[in-house]
């Protein structure tokens, strides 16, 4: 350091509490923490049981460990706009209309975006490797790609600008109407013939033809991204507030703020 | 393992995005966070 | 980090500032050093939403301009009004065991489904998990009795079994086990 440009490192980042609080995660707390570590564990599992132990499939062979990724992201896209629904409905209708809600919808539908999307393109890889063909427009992919496309339209509408509020009543009323695709697509295979198979698992008639070691590592790919969709969701979220806190400061806090920061921080 | 390319593309594709994307979430929370006090935030 | 120590992008504006500010890091951050952006128009969103409308109406005329059925079972060919033979229509059944055959490029079965059967000739090497005793979707028209396919795609059953354990009883059957 020359004597011409004093403090530089002295103020930026000497505070104690900052520096801690950087290398844990500012978003992150003792429980989310816990379900991360757990969702770590847990796709590990998956990868192994997915990759290893699981046995090829009769007929699809090896293609069959495709599901084990495909069936959990689609459930957590369901999980992640069901949520995404319940959080809008209780922005708008609580008294308090308090935006917690509303940034837990955001957050969800933004996780539940990524994973729809990882659900298509998995879904075409084991396609070709199935069907022989990477898309078909059946009932049921189409009506995915419209739920992903739905999807897509609210996390847009989201940004359309205006007060936090007003975002939260717009697309608090698209989060509502968009959650009723959901049956739509998953029913699709029942109400339509389509080319994709119906579920395995989740069918009314409650018997599962699948074999015992490939039913567990789908059951570990549902809970592993379970966690992860909850880690997400928790973070996101709280991303949320903290750029809301931003977009609400103005120039003269920000300006404050620094002030404080180059004299606090020659203390710290 | 038959069709191991696109098996192994899959699990990549997968969880590479997950990765990504928290990668970016951690980066948006730091640069937020950064003038934010812990004691001002609702989950602390 | 790249704000983290930059005393040369101090734009002029800070000087008004002048002695209190010394020292002061003021070099650009991109949240806090912005104005309140809600009151901009925002074009990136309004781009996204012309372009998630146009998806959402090919993704709609895709499917709806097709009929909202997939397929017509074998039996239903002829039979069904949206089934008629003049069309390229695609048709469902399970490959008879023993009826695939190769003729140089041709692939040439016969695809049951409900007591009918039905034989198929398709100009190439179907692709997927294409063999006997597995239900298929042919797209092709019909000319006299067979049905000239174009596309195939084989269409799994959701059901899940270990190779090791059910190759044994279904390598020495000369039909086909029975599928739901």
């Amino acid at each position: 350091m020359s004597a011409t440009v004093p403090n530089i490192q002295s103020q930026q980042g000497v505070d104690a509490s900052w520096v801690s609080r950087r290398w844990r995660g500012i978003t992150s707390t003792g429980f989310s923490r816990f379900l991360g570590i757990l969702a770590i564990v847990l796709t590990v599992w998956l990868v192994l049981f997915g990759l290893i132990f699981s046995p090829p499939d009769i007929t699809q062979q090896s293609s069959v460990r495709i599901m084990y990724i495909h069936v959990p992201t689609a459930w957590v896209a369901y999980l992640a706009f069901g949520v995404t629904g319940l959080s809008s409905a209780m922005y708008l209708f609580r008294k308090k209309h308090s935006l917690i809600w509303d940034r837990f919808a955001g957050a969800s539908a933004e996780v539940g975006v990524m994973f729809m999307g990882l659900t298509l393109v998995t879904g075409a890889l084991w396609g070709r490797l199935t069907w022989g063909v990477y898309w078909a427009w059946d009932a049921r992919l189409t009506t995915t790609a419209f739920l992903f496309v739905t999807y897509v339209g609210y996390l847009a509408v989201r940004r359309l600008g205006g007060s936090h509020h007003a975002r939260a009543r717009r697309s608090g009323v698209l989060g509502l109407l968009a959650v009723l695709e959901i049956p739509l697509v998953h029913f699709s295979v029942k109400l339509w013939r389509s080319l994709h198979q119906e579920a395995s698992v989740a069918n009314p008639s409650g018997d599962v033809k699948m074999d015992g070691l490939m039913l567990f590592s789908l059951f570990v790919g549902l809970i592993a991204f379970s966690s992860l969709y909850f880690w997400l969701v928790l973070h996101r979220q709280r991303v949320m507030y903290l750029e809301d806190r931003y977009e609400d400061a103005d120039l003269d806090t920000a300006l404050a703020e620094r002030r404080a920061e180059s004299t606090g921080g020659s203390h710290g | 393992m038959d069709d191991a390319g696109f098996i192994f593309t899959c699990y990549g594709v997968t969880l590479g995005a997950v990765a990504l994307y928290i990668g970016l979430l951690l980066r948006r929370a730091r640069r937020n966070g950064r003038t934010a006090k812990a004691e001002e935030l609702p989950w602390t | 980090m790249t704000d983290s120590s930059n005393p040369g992008s101090d734009d002029t504006s800070v000087d008004v500032e002048g002695d209190l500010n010394a020292g002061l890091n003021l070099s650009p951050r991109t949240e806090t050093s912005k104005p309140k952006r809600s009151s901009k128009r925002r074009w990136g969103p309004i781009l996204v939403l012309v372009l998630v409308v146009a998806a959402g109406a090919i993704v709609i005329t895709q499917f709806l301009g097709k009929s909202l059925d997939y397929y017509c079972n074998v039996d239903e060919v002829g039979v069904k009004a949206t089934c008629s033979g003049e069309r390229s229509l695609r048709v469902q059944g399970t490959v008879e065991k023993g009826s695939l055959a190769k003729e140089d490029t041709q692939t040439k079965f016969i695809i049951a489904f409900n007591g009918k059967t039905m034989a198929v000739v398709y100009d190439g090497d179907p692709g997927g998990k294409f063999q006997e005793c597995i239900p298929v979707v042919v797209r092709g028209r019909l000319s006299g009795d067979t049905f000239l396919g174009n596309e195939v795609e084989v269409k799994h059953s959701n059901e899940y079994a270990s190779q090791n354990k059910e190759r044994l009883d279904t390598t020495s059957a000369t039909t086909c086990p029975q599928a739901g």
